[in-house]
């Protein structure tokens, strides 16, 4: 009885484990993941301690704290990925940090100002004050970003990336 | 339900608003991306997984003194009132305990010291409340009253001061340890702080005043117009029965004029220009008087006469 109750489990667990190998494996995952530098003490050869700045989990996050988004897509087809668009809202909570939104490979980055309705380059994004008058919007005015990559090579992958502050 | 709406509106009135110091602790920062590409003619969207992490407490107290200059007082008063302004400056509520130091370079030592809560007037009034901590929300403030009373001054200097603080101390803990994920930690800027009040005594105190007397027809200064100065001096305040020592007075002769060669007068008595045995000279640009010991309430006069250049 006991045998036959082994080799039923074993079965089961057979069964199970090529249930899941046969699942689809979808052509694209796109992963995010937010980073906050700290500075670690670290020991030299020598022995002497140095500062050594690194970029880890977010979790010890106050108002003031820069955090850095890395978004990750990966091809994970036979065939190359063409036209690429890549949105990330900015938290409201957060403000962009000029000229941190940056891409591994050649991506045309643009911004919104209307929580990513529209995208357009710094120079023709404009905000309406109280008073109803236009001005330039800054860059901790923008609520979304937007890469757009020619091509994701088959097998490959696309890091992009921005920095924010904690409001 | 009557008293319930009074304590809101004296919270409301009591604390007030600062402007934001950021983001509130326990606020979950989310983030997901979205994508779109095109595969075999088809446009297609994924999003990501969504990242999420928590904003931690930042705990941050200041204290202010907030009279614009030493407070005067008069030996044997009551109830006599330093104006503090403490603040949360953190991003989450934060109990604060409140004590009062005295600081042992005073001239004095203050009694029955306490410190009041401010209703939200401003002024210290019975409506305000006998406090040894206050609860603050984020970005707020509350204003403090310290209260003491002044002792008996035996003592013969003119001026005695009194150095008295208030220190806010937050009731928080950091958070020991490793950070915990997805928890609110208690990060400390500024656990306390500490400023310091002052009270004064000025019983008595040198005074002295200047006026001149333009000798024209017209009222107009011209070439060769006199003007005589009048300096009258005296003890202010409590002066009945006090005494300052060494007083010596100088001035300097007005640009455009010329001193008047003789004129000096102390109390009306002539007094010579020379350094000489008398207690006052003048060198052509600079008059001075050696008034030496005043005491009680008779006012002195040092004068001198000038012409317009």
């Amino acid at each position: 009885m006991k045998q036959t109750l082994s080799a039923l489990i074993a079965t089961a667990l057979l069964s199970i484990t090529a249930a899941y190998a046969e699942a689809p494996k979808s052509p694209v995952t796109v992963t995010t993941a937010s980073y906050q530098l700290v500075i670690k003490k670290v020991k030299t050869k020598k022995g002497k301690i140095k500062k050594v700045k690194e970029w880890v989990k977010a979790t010890k996050v106050v108002p003031g704290t820069v955090v850095r988004y890395v978004d990750t897509v990966t091809n994970n087809a036979e065939a190359p990925l063409s036209s690429v668009a890549i949105k990330n809202p900015i938290n409201e909570h957060l403000a962009y940090v000029a000229h941190s939104a940056k891409a591994e490979t050649n991506a045309t980055i643009t911004y919104s100002v209307d929580g990513g309705k529209t995208f357009d380059v710094p120079a023709k994004l404009y905000v309406t004050d109280k008073k109803g008058k236009k001005h330039r919007a800054q860059p901790k005015q923008y609520n979304a970003i937007q890469w757009v990559i020619a091509e994701v090579p088959a097998k490959g992958k696309v890091k992009v990336e921005f920095k924010a502050k904690l409001k | 339900m009557r008293e319930a709406f009074g304590i809101i509106v004296l919270l409301l009135n009591t604390i007030g608003m600062l402007y934001a110091r950021g983001t509130h602790s326990g606020t979950a920062i989310v983030n997901q991306t979205h994508i779109t590409y095109a595969s075999a003619g088809i446009t297609r969207n994924f999003s990501s997984n969504i990242d999420t992490f928590v904003v931690d407490k930042v705990v941050d107290i200041q204290i202010d003194w907030e009279d614009a200059a030493a407070v005067t007082v008069s030996a044997g008063d009551s109830d006599r009132v330093l104006t503090f302004v403490v603040s949360n400056l953190g991003n989450s509520d934060d109990n604060i305990t409140l004590g009062h130091e005295h600081n042992a370079t005073s001239d004095f030592v203050p009694t029955h010291v306490r410190i009041f809560l401010d209703d939200g007037d401003g002024v210290f009034d019975s409506n305000d409340t006998l406090v040894s901590h206050v609860s603050l929300p984020a970005d707020t403030n509350a204003t403090l009253f310290l209260l003491g009373d002044i002792p008996d001054n035996n003592t013969t200097a003119p001026t005695h001061r009194s150095l008295e603080a208030i220190r806010a101390t937050t009731e928080s803990n950091a958070t020991a340890g490793a950070d915990r994920p997805g928890q609110i930690d208690t990060v400390i800027r500024h656990a306390n702080d500490i400023d310091t009040g002052i009270w004064e005594i000025r019983d008595y105190w040198l005074v002295a005043k200047k006026h001149a007397i333009v000798y024209s027809e017209d009222n107009a200064t011209h070439t060769g117009t006199r003007i005589t100065y009048t300096i009258t001096y005296a003890i202010g305040g409590n002066a009945v029965g006090k005494t300052i020592q060494n007083v010596i007075l100088t001035d300097t002769i007005p640009p455009g004029t010329r001193y008047v060669t003789g004129s000096l007068r102390q109390d009306g008595t002539p007094r010579t220009d020379a350094v000489d045995g008398d207690n006052a000279d003048c060198n052509g640009t600079q008059i001075r008087l050696n008034a030496g010991t005043i005491t009680g309430t008779t006012q002195h006069t040092f004068a001198f006469d000038v012409r317009v250049r």
